[in-house]
This record gives structure tokens, sequence and C-alpha cells, in this order.
């Protein structure tokens, strides 16, 4: 309760991207993979009716097939997914306000290697 | 950090009007000039002394701010390395005098319109008795070209302005430089009485704060209260505005006595303070002209000149013909291609084109890479650091022009810098502390043309006020992403250049610089021979 929903973006993109193996995944996307996310996020932000909705379907979009999943992420994703959900609209709206700087601040909190995701 | 002193609070409201005291003293001692008096140009040279250290008192009417002793004393400490070159019962008598005097040129200057111009964003069409220290030029600002043009000419007139004022301070003060240093003194800040006020100034050890001659340099080192922190030093002179690796900025004078000012949708003026000198707005025209636009204009079988030109831009053009993309008179006549198709070309038959326009237009037609032009910074939010009797809420409608505009060329700047990535708490989350105000700012261009990989952006395209604060390959910054990136970084600088790094690779933005690769630099690897270990060292 009472979390900024920045936070709480940052967490979710994270669930998500956990699950993706990025490694079955070509080289060169892998190379431009945060500007991929950047780009998929900004569309998906438009349509999108809630967190689950978005959850799932740029999971679909960025892995396909190539999602590597365990308990443990699995669980992860779960529990952003209920905090993003006790704040739903505000969540959506930062997403829709702000995706490129959702992808900036998600990659720069996590300080994660560019290439490889 | 950058930092100031607010220069004043407005006389009624007592509204602080964001401008820094150097660069208000400097505006009165450039506009007193024109008497060619060395002693009175010192004089309003350093007018405000004390205003840095805050000292605020409750007079019976309202609360008064001290900023002059009235003991010539301390001012013949202050000043007595000049003793061989000034009159110094002169120079003293002209500060103590200046609020009192009414034939005190001090403040014949500051209650003329002149400060008021220079130093907030009002638009005011002046009198020829108000606008006897300032010498304007009209200006007809309809449409993304002509402003465009007018900006551009604006910066050529800023660096001859800068050459011109350094010479007339090199004639009548002897030097063409002037350095301003803010020196924190063991004074802190609370409200006092009138009598206590003296006392403290008694007690400053006086002959640290001095006014002296260094080169070419007049050095004025200003005493200001403790909160202020560190030493800080603003240098006036005829090069570029930037800020040095050792944080002292230097402004142009040409930035620091002239504006671009701005009033409903259409007018605007290029004022400059009057020195006592010519500079010539033909001048400029004729050089920009010969740059930029002859050589494509000889090409289309076009002649336009710098009469025409500034004319036009000046609003005094005649012609029969309506420009097509201002609507002002117009007598170029221009084959467009078909390819060419604006609104107003749509809405009008006709291919004429004037002078101003022209001008912005082939700019465009040429493919030149736009200019990035710093417009006055946005104030997001500030803090008022001591509890004096100062209205804050209503500052941000009238801030200065100059100040917030340097604010966005020295973001610049330090984007530009090398290894500019160093600043990256500064860039993301920009503050500059004008004492007592600590303002969180967002710095503002306008692109014009601008081109960036495959994307272009047409002048006609560009609003005064496009939100867009840099340009990406990807995707453009947006004012509101940048208030959300200052909420984000706060102070924190490993936040900020990873911030940067990110920027730069999802955005594409060029001008922000780029960080360094994480872990630094890898040590050479040994050809053979193995370690130490294998090796039995």
């Amino acid at each position: 309760m009472g979390r900024d929903p920045r936070e709480v973006v940052i967490d979710l993109l994270g669930a998500i991207n956990g699950l993706i193996d990025w490694s079955k995944i070509s080289k060169d996307v892998r190379k431009e993979w945060n500007t991929i996310l950047a780009k998929r996020v900004a569309m998906l932000s438009r349509s999108v009716s809630s967190v689950e909705d978005f959850a799932e379907r740029l999971l679909k979009e960025l892995a396909g097939d190539a999602i590597f999943l365990s308990r443990e992420k699995a669980n992860a994703l779960r529990v952003s997914l209920d905090r993003a959900k006790s704040m739903e609209k505000e969540v959506l709206d930062y997403v829709k306000r702000y995706p490129y700087l959702s992808v900036v601040f998600y990659t720069a909190s996590k300080g994660i290697e560019t290439e490889g995701g | 950090m950058i930092r100031g002193v607010l220069a004043r609070t407005d006389k009624e409201t007592s509204v602080p009007l964001i401008d820094d005291l150097s660069h208000h003293m400097l505006v009165v001692s450039a506009a007193s000039l024109r008497k060619n008096d060395k002693e009175i140009a010192v004089a309003s040279m350093i007018h405000d002394f004390f205003k840095g250290m805050m000292l605020w008192y409750q007079g019976e009417r309202r609360a008064n701010w001290w900023h002059f002793s009235l003991n010539p004393s301390i001012y013949h400490n202050i000043l007595e390395s000049l003793k061989g070159d000034i009159d110094l019962n002169k120079t003293v008598n002209v500060i103590i005098q200046h609020h009192h005097d009414r034939g005190n040129p001090i403040r014949e200057i500051e209650r003329s319109r002149l400060v008021e111009q220079i130093e907030s964003n009002y638009f005011l069409f002046l009198t020829e008795r108000q606008s006897y220290f300032l010498k304007s030029i009209p200006l007809k600002l309809s449409g993304g070209y002509r402003f465009t043009v007018a900006s551009l000419l604006h910066e050529r007139l800023i660096n001859k302005l800068s050459r011109a004022y350094a010479k007339r301070f090199k004639e009548v003060l002897g030097v063409s430089r002037v350095k301003y240093t803010y020196s924190p003194t063991e004074v802190s800040f609370r409200m006092r009485s009138r009598e206590e006020i003296e006392g403290v100034v008694r007690e400053l050890d006086v002959g640290e704060f001095r006014v002296e001659v260094k080169g070419d340099t007049l050095s004025i080192k200003l005493p200001v209260a403790r909160e202020f922190g560190q030493e800080f030093s603003i240098e006036y002179y005829e090069g570029d505005t930037l800020i040095e690796s050792n944080g002292v900025v230097r402004i142009s004078y040409g930035d620091a006595l002239s504006m671009l000012t701005i009033g409903g949708s259409k007018d605007g003026a290029l004022i400059y303070v009057d020195s006592g000198s010519d500079v010539s707005f033909k001048e400029c025209i004729e050089e920009f002209l010969g740059e930029k636009v002859e050589s494509w204009a000889t090409k289309k079988n076009i002649s336009v000149s710098a009469d025409d030109v500034r004319n036009s831009i000046s609003g005094e053009f005649t012609g029969s013909n309506m420009c097509v993309f201002c609507g002002e008179p117009a007598n170029i006549r221009y084959e467009f291609g078909k390819t060419f198709a604006d609104t107003p070309q749509m809405m009008f038959s006709g291919d004429y084109v004037c002078p101003a326009c022209l001008c912005g237009f082939s700019l465009e037609d040429q493919g030149t890479e736009g200019a990035v032009i710093p417009s006055p910074a946005l104030v997001e939010r500030f803090q008022l650091q001591m509890q004096i009797p100062m209205r804050e809420e209503v500052a941000l409608s009238i801030s200065g022009n100059f100040w917030l505009k340097t604010l966005s060329k020295l973001w610049l700047k330090a984007a530009k810098a090398e290894g500019g990535y160093r600043n990256a708490a500064f860039l993301l989350n920009p503050k500059f502390t004008l004492m007592p105000l600590t303002i969180s700012f967002i710095p503002q261009f306008m692109h014009p043309a601008v081109k960036v990989g495959r994307r272009k952006k047409f002048i006609l395209e560009s609003s005064l006020r496009s939100e867009v604060i840099c340009w990406g390959e990807k995707k453009d910054l947006t004012l509101e992403e940048f208030s959300e990136i200052m909420d984000f970084v706060g102070g924190n600088k490993d936040k900020a250049v990873e911030c940067l790094r990110r920027l730069k690779e999802i955005y594409g933005i060029r001008v922000l610089p780029k960080p360094p690769k994480r872990g630094g630099k890898r040590g050479k690897r040994s050809k053979g021979g193995g370690n130490r270990f294998t090796r039995g060292d």
C-alpha cells in the first residue's frame, strides 16, 4: 500500500524479463534487447486492459517460446503481479505515460548488462 | 552545482526575481559606461556589496534587505588597492548614496526600465525616456522561420556585443574582464535589528573582501552568509559562456547584457544595454547572409539584401504580396518544388516569400544541420533555504530571462564537455543555488531543422515550447519525462550514471555524454610465461 507506481513497474518488468531465456534468442536481438523491450512496452501499453494482460502479451511478444520457467521465477512474477494489481490503474497509467522511461528505470535500477538481458 | 546570490525582490510584492547579484551589478555598471566615468563604473560594480550576507531586519512598514553600509571607511578598505587609480571619496559617496540621493547615477539606472527589462521576463513597450540605457531592435516574429532567423542573428549579435563591451570596459576601467567571487563568512543568517547589522559588518574582516586589478581582470570578492557553502566565482568576459572544469562559470558579456524578448505571438525585440558603443545589426545580417544564404540564393537566381532582411524582420518591409509562411509583406517569388507541401502552401495560391522567411527556408532547403538554441530554463521547483521575509509563490511567473537562459546554455556545455558523464547528477537532476533559493530546473531548447540519424524536424514544425529537451535517434526526451527522471535520480550519482547510459542506448540521445564501460580498463594480459605462481617467482 502507498507504493510508488514507478517502483512497482520496475519490479514487474524485472519479473517478466527474468522469465525470458535470452540465450535462446538471436545475438542481433540480444544486442538491442533494451530498445526492443522499450518499443514493445510502448506498443502494448496503448491497448492493454489489465496488468495480467500486459504481462502475458509482453512475454509473448518478447520471448515467444523462449521462456525459462522455474517455480522460483514464477512465484516472483506472481508476487509482482499481485502487487501491480493492487494499484492497477496507477501502474497502467504510468506505463502508458512513460513506456520508454519505465524500461530506462528498470535497466538502470538493475544495472543489467546490455547483451542478453 | 552552480551558485549565485539572488539579486533582488520586487519592491511592491517582495517576490524574488530570479537573477544573480553579480549580473545585476554588471548590468548597472555597463549602463553607467555611457558616462565615461571610472568612479561611477567601479561604484556600480559593487553597489550591493553586502547583499549576499542575507542581512534582513524588520522595519516599521516592511522587512528590509540590508545591503550597503553607511560607514565610508569600510569601502575605503575594500577599494584600498585602487587608491592610486580612482577618486575613492567620490566612488564611496556614489555607493553610499545610491538609494537616497535623487541625482545618484546608480539610482538613475536602477529606476529606469533597463533593469526590469534585462532581469525579468517583462516585455515592455518603452518610451524614449524610459529606454535611455537600452538599445532595442524591434522584431516581427510571426512564424518559425522568423524566430529561427532572429535567434541565429541574436547569437551573432552576442559575439559582436561581447567584443564591444570588453572594449568599453577597457576604455573606462582599464580592464576588460570582471570576476566576482562569492566567499562565505562566519556570519549565519537570522533576522537582526538594524543596529546589529552595522555591528556585524564592523566585525567582518573587510580586508579579506576587496576589489583589485589582477592582470586584465577587475577581481571582486563579495562576502556571503555561511549557509552559501563554498566559494564560487562568476566571470564576465569577451568569450563564450561555459563552466570550467574547476567550477568557475564564465559568461559572455553579450549573453549577460542582451536579450531576445517576446511579447504576444508576433512581437519581440532584441534589446541590449547601451554602453555608449555602436554595434551594427546590419553587419550581423550581412555575415549571416554571406555564410548561410548567398550561395544558395545565387543558384536559385534570387537576390536578397541585408537591408531587406533587416526591414523584413523588423516589420518595416513593404511589399504588395503576402509571404506564404508568415503572412507579412513579401516580394521574393520562389518556385517551390512539387514535394513541398505545407498548410500555408495549401491555403494560399501565391509563391511569394518575405526576405526573413527566405533565410529560414534556405537553411532547411540546404539541409543545414539545425542549431540547438538555448531558451530560458523551466523552474521545476524551488525551496527557500532560510526563513526570510520573501514571497516565493509567484516567482516562477517573472523569473529572469537571462539567468534561466544561461542555465540552459551551461547545461548544454556540461553535456558536451569532455568527460561530461562525470556531471551525470547535474545533467539529470540540474539544480542551482541562488541564495537563499535552491532551484531545480529543466533546460529548454529550440531545435529548428534538426536532423538526428534518419529523423528530421522541419522549422515550421518546431514551436517555441516544443517540450522536447533532447532529440533522440529512437525517441525524443520530453519535458514531462525529464521531470520524472529528476525525481528518479534524486541526488544519487550512481543512479544518474546508469540512467545516462540507458538513455543513450534506449532513446539514442546524442547530446548526452556516453558513460565509460563498466569495470574500467582491463589490465594487459601477460603473453605466456604464466603467473608468478606457475613461474615459481
